[in-house]
């Protein structure tokens, strides 16, 4: 789901800034910067990792410089901010082809299911990768999965519903360069990332499907555990 | 702004949480203008993601506990990764996550060691 990205780029510290910790200046700058966007090609940036490499570092001539020409250097520097090229590690999420990731259903329309993971919100499943046979219920806009059942009993309704936490395989992600100059319209269905999924397969879909026996049991017996340990405490 | 390496290694989603978790720490020491916006945001709301997945009840110990138990049945990196973010319990998780599953673990007897490798070494997730 994660990765780190080696990423390069140049920052201006401020005069005023000149005397904190630089590192920390740098890692704040570059977390305004990139923090929760998109970087095309690569994912979403979730926060610095660590500052690998500080490179040269110059001042470039500006307001101090043209009032007088002969500054002392000490002068030029308190008027000027410092330019700093270095590399740095970012944490960004970028899930790999055929991940399988849990998500939680938001939205659902006879084009699919719209999937969230908190902190990204375009996952899309395709109608046609839901798990087969689906059909989908006007009355309420909910898909459902049709589920034989080996006694001969009317196949049973499972439900995708909003709220429901599913599984789904990751098969591909588009990024798509939006122009700064896009409608409130535009902004809506017009995302830089997203991600396709399939539910279409032996374990995948809501988590609830594919919980064996043996595992409710335990969970039965964990609460049990809790229960006496709070009887201990009592 | 240039991308230099685009993939320098994989994180697990423990080491994800770990690091907002110290993040989370350093932020709420600072002075509220110099906290960046964007950053707690999305330390939020990734925090609360994996804080309903089983990376909740891991740690650094019983993942490095793990990763040589897990040598003998020859996994990628990538579907080790998968298994130490998802925690299979039982074989049909397993199955989802590693490739050719049939192949490669012809006795079920096999498949159903790794689970219990896994289960064991790997504590169970949160409860929803």
């Amino acid at each position: 789901m994660f990765i780190l990205s080696l990423l390069r780029d140049t920052v201006s510290i401020k005069p005023h800034q000149l005397s904190s910790d630089q590192q920390m200046v740098i890692k704040k700058r570059l977390n305004e910067r990139l923090a929760n966007k998109v970087v095309p090609d690569l994912g979403l940036c979730i926060c610095v990792y660590d500052i690998s490499e500080i490179g040269d570092s110059f001042i470039l001539p500006g307001e101090g410089d043209c009032r007088a020409r002969v500054t002392v250097f000490r002068k030029m520097y308190c008027f000027n901010s410092k330019v700093s090229d270095f590399q740095f590690r970012m944490i960004v999420f970028r899930p790999f082809v055929d991940e399988v990731i849990e998500a939680k259903v938001i939205g659902s329309s006879r084009q699919g299911l719209t999937l969230s993971i908190e902190f990204f919100e375009d996952i899309f499943v395709p109608a046609e990768k839901l798990p087969e046979p689906h059909v989908f219920e006007e009355d309420g806009q909910v898909w459902y999965w049709e589920y034989a059942q080996e006694d001969g009993d009317p196949p049973a309704k499972l439900y995708m519903d909003p709220g429901k936490i599913v599984r789904y395989r990751t098969t591909e992600i588009i990024f798509k360069d939006l122009k700064p100059d896009l409608s409130m319209e535009e902004q809506k269905t017009e995302k830089s990332m997203e991600i396709k999924g399939t539910m279409a397969s032996t374990g995948l879909g809501c988590i609830g499907w594919w919980t064996s026996e043996e595992e409710d049991e335990e969970a039965v017996e964990d609460e049990q555990d809790e229960q006496e340990g709070v009887a201990e405490a009592v | 702004m240039e991308v230099l390496k685009q993939r320098v290694t994989m994180l697990t989603n423990q080491e994800v949480l770990s690091f907002l978790n110290a993040v989370k720490k350093e932020e709420d020491n600072k002075l509220h203008g110099d906290r960046c916006k964007m950053l707690s945001t999305v330390v939020y709301e990734t925090k609360k993601y994996l804080n309903s997945s089983p990376a909740a009840t891991q740690n650094e110990a019983v993942i490095c506990e793990l990763i040589p138990k897990l040598a003998p049945y020859k996994l990628t990196g990538a579907e080790t990764l998968q298994v130490v973010n998802m925690r299979p319990a039982n074989t049909t998780d397993i199955q989802l996550l590693i490739e050719e599953t049939e192949e490669r673990f012809p006795s079920e007897e096999e498949l159903e060691k790794l689970v219990t490798t896994v289960s064991e070494c790997l504590p169970p997730p949160p409860k929803r």
